[in-house]
């Protein structure tokens, strides 16, 4: 019984080696255009799907890639959440209710002007005990700043620049694309796994929390190891900028922002050095973004006194 | 034949997942994707609001303005503005094939909930438990802080900043 079981056990391994190095195959003689396409003409010539099914499986995987670039905002919300929940797994909550209320009062209103003010569940912004400079957002509209980048701030214009560059990754969906591109860009493993495992698994619900957790695997490596690419960047700050000048901040409070990064981060360093570039190469970008135009940057009393909430953070 | 039918499953279930954010056009039906938000006067995040809405909503575009749908509701007949990431569009295919073949019958009521949902809470609770992952954290981040767009503008005035930057 035992001999048995092991026999139809390295049967089964062998096959799915068989499977995946064909799918590979078919892949890198680009005689199919997507992964679905090779998924169902391996299915089909291992006679693990008929005709029928190989069509549908690769109908349906044509809508698979496209699938995360077309999530809907509640999906995102839990994507959102369980990153955070990760990054709070590294990271510990600062406690300070008057400090996270003045960033939440900030970051809410940048928001408010993006070209994506509504969530599934709204903005929120939270501030990290590390020393470290550095901060994260989520697809669920989580903001995570260190106390050690709000240190690097002087008024609340740069405190803005920081928020609404966060609230930018939201809007324009960088860690959703972090999914996309890593999963569906690279040698397509993922999913030819994961559509392997399917066939030895009998749960979809678990199929699809497994898939869950891959993509938020994608996210965080994103966000804590490799970072966004320059252009993100570049075009996050872009977004920044068009968010401070709605609501009347000095839109060179980045420029000041990114100086005060170049000095105090160091490219081989933890934190945002490692996952960021340069932060003089984002200077002049973020300058064409402002334009020639002239922006004061006017500081009240009732700024002065609420940015006063950060002094020891 | 079990094993291709699952192969199959996993794409159908990303497939009926994927309804989601696109551009709308006048006369599109579209649903509120979002947990709570409402119909304003104007077509900007600052607006006045008129009335609630509240998630699944069904509505009618009437007009798009950039980011912004003018949308009517039957129901009570109001009209009032949305931002079009607030909506989306009712899932489509549901558990037909593309050929139209039936493949419910093989699937338990928890597999066609998550079809409809994709990632959802179902799928947070299953990973949390998985991972032994606490999400104390995050639940005190959501329910902390949470402000009124009145909050909001008293905010920026007192800081002399500009409330007509929602306008778009």
């Amino acid at each position: 019984m035992t001999d048995k079981t092991n026999v139809t056990q390295n049967k089964k391994h062998f096959a799915r080696w068989i499977v995946g190095v064909l799918v590979l195959a078919l892949l890198l003689i680009n005689s199919c255009s997507t992964l679905a396409d090779a998924v169902a003409t391996v299915g089909l010539l291992t006679g693990y799907v008929d005709e029928d099914q190989a069509a549908a499986i690769s109908q349906a995987g044509q809508a698979v890639e496209g699938a995360f670039a077309d999530i809907t905002p509640e999906q995102e919300y839990y994507i959102g959440r369980s990153v955070t929940a990760l990054i709070l797994d590294t990271y510990t909550l600062y406690d300070d209710p008057e400090a996270t209320r003045y960033i939440n009062l900030l970051g809410q209103s940048l928001a408010a002007v993006s070209s994506r003010p509504i969530l599934f569940n709204g903005y929120r912004f939270a501030i990290l005990d590390t020393d470290e400079i550095n901060a994260f957002a989520t697809p669920g509209g989580h903001i995570l700043i260190s106390r050690g980048m709000l240190r690097l701030t002087a008024d609340e214009h740069m405190l803005a620049a920081v928020l609404s560059h966060e609230i930018s990754h939201v809007v324009l969906q960088h860690g959703l694309k972090a999914i996309k591109t890593s999963r569906w860009s690279g040698a397509g493993k993922s999913l030819g796994v994961l559509a392997l495992e399917m066939a030895a698994d009998d749960s979809a619900a678990g199929e699809l929390t497994q898939m869950f957790g891959e993509s938020l695997l994608d996210i965080t490596d994103t966000l804590l190891v490799s970072g966004y690419s320059r252009n993100q960047e570049k075009d996050a700050d872009a977004e920044a900028v068009s968010m401070m000048i709605s609501l009347g901040y000095d839109p060179s409070a980045l420029v000041d922002l990114l100086s005060a990064l170049e000095e105090n981060t160091e490219e081989d360093g933890p934190g945002f050095g490692s996952t960021h570039p340069k932060p003089a190469l984002r200077i002049d970008a973020a300058l064409e973004a402002m334009g020639e135009a002239d922006f004061p940057r006017n500081i009240n009393n009732a700024q002065r006194e609420r940015f006063a909430v950060l002094a020891d953070i | 034949m079990k094993r291709s039918f699952q192969i199959f499953w996993v794409f159908l279930l990303i497939t009926a997942a994927g309804a989601g954010i696109a551009a709308q056009e006048p006369g599109d039906q579209v649903i509120v994707g979002v947990r709570e938000t409402a119909f304003r006067s104007s077509p900007s995040a600052l607006g006045r609001v008129i009335a609630q809405l509240i998630y699944e909503e069904p509505l009618e575009v009437l007009e798009v303005r950039g980011d912004w749908l003018y949308c009517f509701r039957s129901e009570d007949e109001q009209e009032g503005w949305v931002h079009a990431s607030a909506v989306v569009r009712p899932a489509r295919g549901g558990l037909f094939s593309s050929s139209g073949r039936s493949v419910g019958s093989e699937a338990t009521t928890e597999e066609v909930s998550l079809a409809g949902k994709g990632f959802n809470s179902e799928v947070e609770a299953r990973y949390a438990s998985e991972q032994n992952l606490s999400y104390d954290g995050v639940n005190q981040i959501e329910n902390e802080y949470v402000f009124e767009l009145e909050s909001l503008i008293d905010f920026l005035q007192a800081g002399g900043l500009s409330t007509e930057g929602a306008a778009q």
